[in-house]
């Protein structure tokens, strides 16, 4: 599979804070990459540095192969861009706006245009001035889906989108990787991430702390388990992997690490099971975790 | 009013710097205007002499004002630097007035504070409150510089509060115009279209001081403050107008925002076309500065052939002591021709403006985040930034040519040719290239202190007009671009300074360019 964005060892300062502490990141072709943190982690900064807008101190940068700091003009035209905080010329129109951007791109289609304003609910006579915080990001939604750029910068899309909208920019994002195209999703909204990523990659304070599937993440990290078993299973106390036991009767419940589950299990299954929950991680618990490892080097600017 | 202290606060927390400055730059200006009176003029004689000189130039009564007694100790030097100082105060609480009403509600900060417990007017209230407290200060604080620099008590008291004035004039003038448009740019355009009637309107009072046209000096509140006659016959009573102008002007702010939505302006916003057909960064560079252009043009026009039909009045030839003063004021040779001079090198300041703000336009298209959604696309940095070089260079060139084309246009009878009076202007256009371009490697090199853009523009403004008024060493002079314009047709043309600035503004332009393309972005 082919790599649209590859960094190695990218870092960034800003006067004596470091925003990019060394980040690899690496996203393939065709997948909708969730790239999830914290408010300041340098979700903003990686993105500006990929865009060629920031110059970054040390490591490298690759954008389809070539250097987003020196190669714009290639790299800008197989692009598009949403960026985190929505602003727009207040006096020029929605429908103007979309326009001029699609024609610096190079690619107007009226009628994708049309049919995604049509999806946003989105009146383009408007003056950018007076759209609420939700429409002006559904102008640089529209602005970004409609070209045919095979990179798709995401900033936040769905800050202040209300559910309905959430949920028709998620349809068209699926449209959008399933033309073979690839999506950069930043977001610190865990469920959209969860619901449209292929890979995800968790940064903090500059640093990519985790990579992968949700799947190989979930593999990595802890299953709860909660069983209803017929005779004791004093082995849980001693086996490696297992914490937080507790015991309520017949009822037992611990977390387990991926590697330890199937042991586990079968030390259930000989006690005799009445009844099996078992819950993958979910993505905030991973999410959550990850913040919590590393707590020294703040990344908040 | 329930949140103004808390606002007004924090207003002067943001605008302390801005005021501090601005009080020091009128407070200095006063004392050494002041202070370099008797080096100029030892004696009376040459007092009225050159109090004579100035009101027989058009040029100078039409900037400046016209003296009423020959013998005023401060006469043309305090009507000189009361002029400035009222522009400088007006500048500055049309500032503080947008700054904390529209420009906070374009932003949409307000309806962050809208949800405290801040009442609907307690914005304006504070914004107002500082506005007004700053003309005083600025006022009380030319009282004491104008008496240490050597001015009367009694002229230097009512110098000081005619100044106060202006500054409440305008304060309630920008209350009411920030009501007009949802844009803030709308209402700036407003306010400083206000400000340059009022201008228009003192000027042509002025120079008609001896025939009813003078009233018109009664319909601007600068024509108020200069009316207060202080060193000139001294008469308290003006100060009361914009007092009562203030108490008119604040209710009907105050009616107007309660009848007007939170965001809105008072003039609708229309729904505009949903299809665009611009598709360059050229094209959207004019479409944001057009309107702007649009307004110095028709100021450039209407000043040009003002100053154009009046040139008329002026007499004859200065010899004698008189001439010597004139030339300490700026000008030498025929007065006629000095005239030109004069208002070609005023001319050549507001078309320097432009250039700053059409240059600083990048700063805000980059604060506000617009250039980063812009440099998204293809646009190269180098493309962006040439767009709005290319606006600030052609616009002020154009207002430099229209300044002078509608004056030689407007002079009649007597032009000495159609040309040579166009040409004064044109004149000064590598100076402001200059500066255009030295504007523009701020902007690339030093984003962080971009006001020092408009900085430039006050420096040259105070060495080229008081400058040598107030003692400066001429070296200091020598800085600004301005003081090698050949001052033709007083003086002969010299083009070696001419290509010398022409090609010290290509070598910026292309300073800029590579600072542009070289920083991070974006900066706010």
């Amino acid at each position: 599979m082919t790599t649209v964005i590859e960094t190695s060892a990218l870092a960034k300062s800003f006067g004596s804070t470091r925003a990019l502490d060394g980040l690899d990141l690496s996203v393939s072709e065709g997948e909708v990459h969730g790239f999830l943190g914290p408010n300041g982690a340098g979700k903003t900064t990686t993105i500006r540095v990929l865009l060629g807008l920031l110059h970054a101190d040390s490591g490298t940068a690759a954008v389809f192969g070539a250097n987003p700091w020196t190669d714009i003009e290639t790299i800008h035209r197989r692009i598009a861009y949403v960026p985190g905080d929505v602003n727009l010329w207040p006096n020029l129109t929605g429908g103007e706006v979309i326009d001029l951007l699609a024609r610096l791109r190079g690619d107007l289609d009226p009628q994708r245009r049309a049919s995604l304003l049509e999806r946003f609910d989105l009146d383009p006579s408007k003056k950018c001035r007076s759209y609420s915080k939700g429409n002006r990001q559904k102008v640089a939604l529209v602005a970004a889906l409609a070209s045919r750029a095979e990179l798709f910068l995401l900033d936040e899309p769905t800050a202040g989108l209300d559910p309905l909208m959430e949920a028709a920019f998620a349809e068209v994002a699926r449209e959008i990787v399933a033309d073979g195209r690839t999506i950069l999703l930043s977001s610190h909204i865990l469920s959209e991430v969860e619901q449209l990523s292929d890979r995800i990659s968790i940064i903090r304070a500059g640093r990519i702390v985790e990579s992968g599937t949700l799947g190989e993440m979930r593999r990595l990290h802890t299953t709860t388990v909660t069983a209803v078993v017929r005779t004791p299973v004093p082995q849980l106390d001693a086996m490696p992997g297992v914490t937080g036991l507790s015991r309520e009767g017949t009822r037992v419940r611990f977390s387990v690490d991926a590697d330890q589950l199937d042991g586990a299990i079968s030390i259930l299954s000989a006690a005799g099971l009445d009844s099996l929950v078992s819950e993958p991680p979910s993505l905030e618990q991973l999410f959550l975790s990850k913040y919590r490892e590393v707590p020294e080097g703040e990344g908040s600017r | 009013m329930t949140g103004w202290r808390g606002l007004l606060r924090l207003a002067w927390r943001r605008d302390r710097v801005m005021i501090i400055a601005s009080l020091l730059v009128i407070w200095v200006l006063t004392y050494y205007s002041a202070a370099a009176m008797p080096t100029l003029y030892s004696n009376t004689e040459q007092l009225m002499a050159a109090n004579q000189a100035a009101n027989e130039s058009t040029g100078v009564v039409a900037i400046y004002g016209h003296v009423y007694h020959l013998d005023s100790v401060g006469g043309i030097g305090a009507n000189k630097v009361a002029m400035l100082n009222f522009l400088v105060l007006s500048f500055l609480v049309i500032a503080i007035v947008r700054r904390h009403t529209r420009a906070e509600e374009e932003s949409g900060r307000f309806e962050l504070l809208g949800s405290t417990s801040v009442r609907r007017h307690a914005p304006l209230g504070a914004a107002v409150l500082l506005a007004v407290l700053t003309s005083l200060v600025s006022g009380f604080v030319t009282i004491p510089a104008s008496i240490a620099g050597g001015w009367p008590v009694a002229g230097s008291v009512l110098f000081g509060l005619a100044q106060a004035g202006v500054g409440l004039s305008f304060t309630g003038l920008t209350a009411i115009a920030v009501q007009l448009s949802s844009s803030n740019r709308a209402c700036g355009g407003w306010i400083f279209g206000a400000l340059g009637v009022a201008f228009v309107l003192r000027t042509i009072g002025d120079v008609s001081w001896n025939r009813p046209a003078r009233v018109l000096s009664w319909a601007s509140p600068l024509g108020w403050g200069q009316q207060v006659r202080y060193f000139d016959g001294d008469r308290a009573w003006p100060l009361v107008v914009p007092v009562l102008f203030l108490a008119i002007c604040l209710p009907v702010a105050g009616w107007l925002q309660g009848h007007r939505d939170l965001g809105a302006g008072l003039l609708a916003d229309r729904a505009g076309s949903p299809t665009g057909t611009m598709g360059t960064p050229e094209a959207l560079a004019w479409r944001l500065q057009r309107a702007g252009l649009v307004g110095w043009v028709i100021t450039f026009t209407v000043i040009g052939a003002l100053f154009g039909s009046i040139i008329n009045t002026v007499g004859g030839f200065m010899t004698g002591s008189a001439g010597d003063i004139l030339r300490k004021l700026g000008g030498v040779g025929n007065f006629n021709d000095i005239y030109l001079t004069l208002v070609a090198g005023m001319g050549s300041f507001g078309a320097t403006a432009f250039g700053v703000s059409a240059l600083m336009r990048v700063r805000s298209e980059e604060s506000t985040g617009h250039m980063e959604t812009l440099l998204a696309t293809p646009v190269t940095r180098r493309r962006f930034l040439t767009s709005h070089l290319v606006i600030g260079f052609v616009g002020a060139t154009v207002l430099v040519a229209l300044l002078g084309v509608t004056m030689a246009g407007a002079h009649l009878t007597g032009s000495t040719g159609f040309w040579r009076e166009t040409s004064p202007a044109l004149a000064y256009l590598p100076a402001i290239w200059v500066m255009t371009a030295a504007v523009a490697v701020v902007v690339a090199w030093l984003p962080r202190v971009d006001w020092l853009g408009w900085a430039l523009l006050a420096g040259v403004v105070v060495l080229g007009e008081l400058g040598s008024l107030i003692g400066l060493p001429s070296w200091t002079l020598k800085i600004s671009p301005f003081a090698h314009v050949p001052r033709i047709p007083v003086e002969p043309m010299s083009w070696a300074p001419e290509i010398v600035m022409s090609l010290i503004a290509v070598v910026l332009v292309g300073l800029a360019v590579v600072g542009f393309r070289r920083r991070d972005m974006p900066v706010i």
